[in-house]
């Protein structure tokens, strides 16, 4: 996003357009609308947004063209005229000093105005991307060995607890495999695939010489048509006996 | 001045938006004074949009039983807003509708099969 070094947190392009929205429902609100259409609504948050980039590109030429990185009072000022596109009273003296400028006076009045309806505010005094994540830290950082040693130091930190995590959630599998004896893919210490107990064991044989049929009643008779047949037949042994099927990767 | 506004847009949405256009200014007092531009620049649209509004609802007037409910609900639809920000130097052009079928636009030969 191209955020300075200073703020490693980046704001989501989803978190801001939600914000902006709602700040420019609040100032809707506060001008007389009840309703809005939510493309309209969408289209003039972009816009706000758009205005302010475009406030702070025009400071940070101006600060630029004297020299200067960090934009000031002056800087914002002058932006600030440029943007006023009716104009503004004192416009056309060139040697007009920039805090009795027009601009701000019109700003002025605006905030009189707008000082006359008091409304709650709206939203609360947060920083987004410091409330649930401080940012990550990498392992060199802070200073900790990774577990795994295939993990490098520059990566961020792992979340504390998550062997334990993943511990837990597999006794809550395994547990719920015992009560209800569903087919439920549980992960094992070494990471194969284990099937319950009492599975039938099944061979298909292609063959000639064995003919041998006898479908069994747990079936439900389904082979019958295929004892009548000839020499090439399929025949399928069932074979019940209690032993585990373990199938690896 | 500042301080007396009520500041409908946060703080940090205003850094956010001026950091990505390279304007980083440790000083708080800026970055209020782009917030209280940004929100008179909306409040200016609203209320140029907000005549437009009543400018077309007020120009029927052939019985009052229709005028009374239209004012109730004021409603900001994307005409009324392209007007006003016509005016702020913003070109805003919403098609009102899609195409209707898959085959609209395309050349009448390959429509009929």
């Amino acid at each position: 996003m191209g955020t300075p070094a200073k703020h490693p947190r980046a704001v989501p392009r989803h978190l801001q357009a939600a914000v902006s929205t709602v700040s420019t429902a609040q100032i809707l609100r506060s001008s007389g609308y009840s309703a809005a259409e939510p493309t309209a609504l969408r289209a003039l948050s972009d816009i706000a947004g758009r205005y302010i980039a475009s406030l702070g590109r025009a400071a940070a030429a101006f600060a630029e063209a004297r020299g200067r990185t960090e934009p000031n009072v002056a800087d914002a000022v002058l932006a600030l005229e440029d943007h006023a596109l009716g104009g503004f009273p004192g416009a056309s003296d060139p040697t007009r000093p920039l805090l009795c400028s027009g601009a701000l006076a019109e700003l002025a009045q605006f905030v009189a105005a707008v000082r006359e309806v008091p409304f709650a505010k709206p939203l609360p005094r947060r920083d987004p991307g410091c409330g649930s994540s401080d940012g990550w830290e990498s392992f060199a950082a802070a200073g900790r060995e990774p577990r795994l040693r295939h993990v490098p130091q520059w990566l961020p930190c792992f979340p504390e607890g998550w062997e334990e995590q993943l511990r837990v959630r597999c006794q809550e599998a395994a547990n719920d495999e015992k009560d209800t004896g569903q087919v439920v893919t549980v992960m094992n210490g070494n990471g194969k695939r284990g099937m319950p107990e009492n599975r039938e064991k099944l061979s298909f044989l292609l063959g000639q010489k064995r003919q041998r049929v006898k479908p069994s009643d747990k079936h439900g008779g389904a082979f019958e048509p295929f004892t009548k047949q000839g020499e090439n037949s399929l025949s399928i042994e069932c074979i019940s006996s209690a032993s585990n099927l373990v199938i690896g990767p | 001045m500042l301080g007396s506004v009520v500041r409908k847009i946060p703080d940090e949405l205003v850094e956010h938006y001026l950091g990505r256009s390279g304007f980083h200014c440790p000083d708080l007092r800026l970055t209020r004074l782009v917030a209280v531009a940004t929100q008179k620049f909306l409040s200016d649209i609203a209320s140029d949009s907000l005549q437009h509004c009543k400018a077309r609802v007020a120009a029927p007037i052939k019985d009052n039983k229709s005028k009374q409910p239209k004012d109730k609900r004021l409603v900001l639809t994307m005409d009324d807003l392209s007007k006003a920000l016509r005016e702020h130097g913003v070109n805003l052009k919403h098609p009102e509708y899609f195409a209707d079928s898959p085959s609209a636009g395309m050349a009448p030969s390959t429509r009929e099969e």
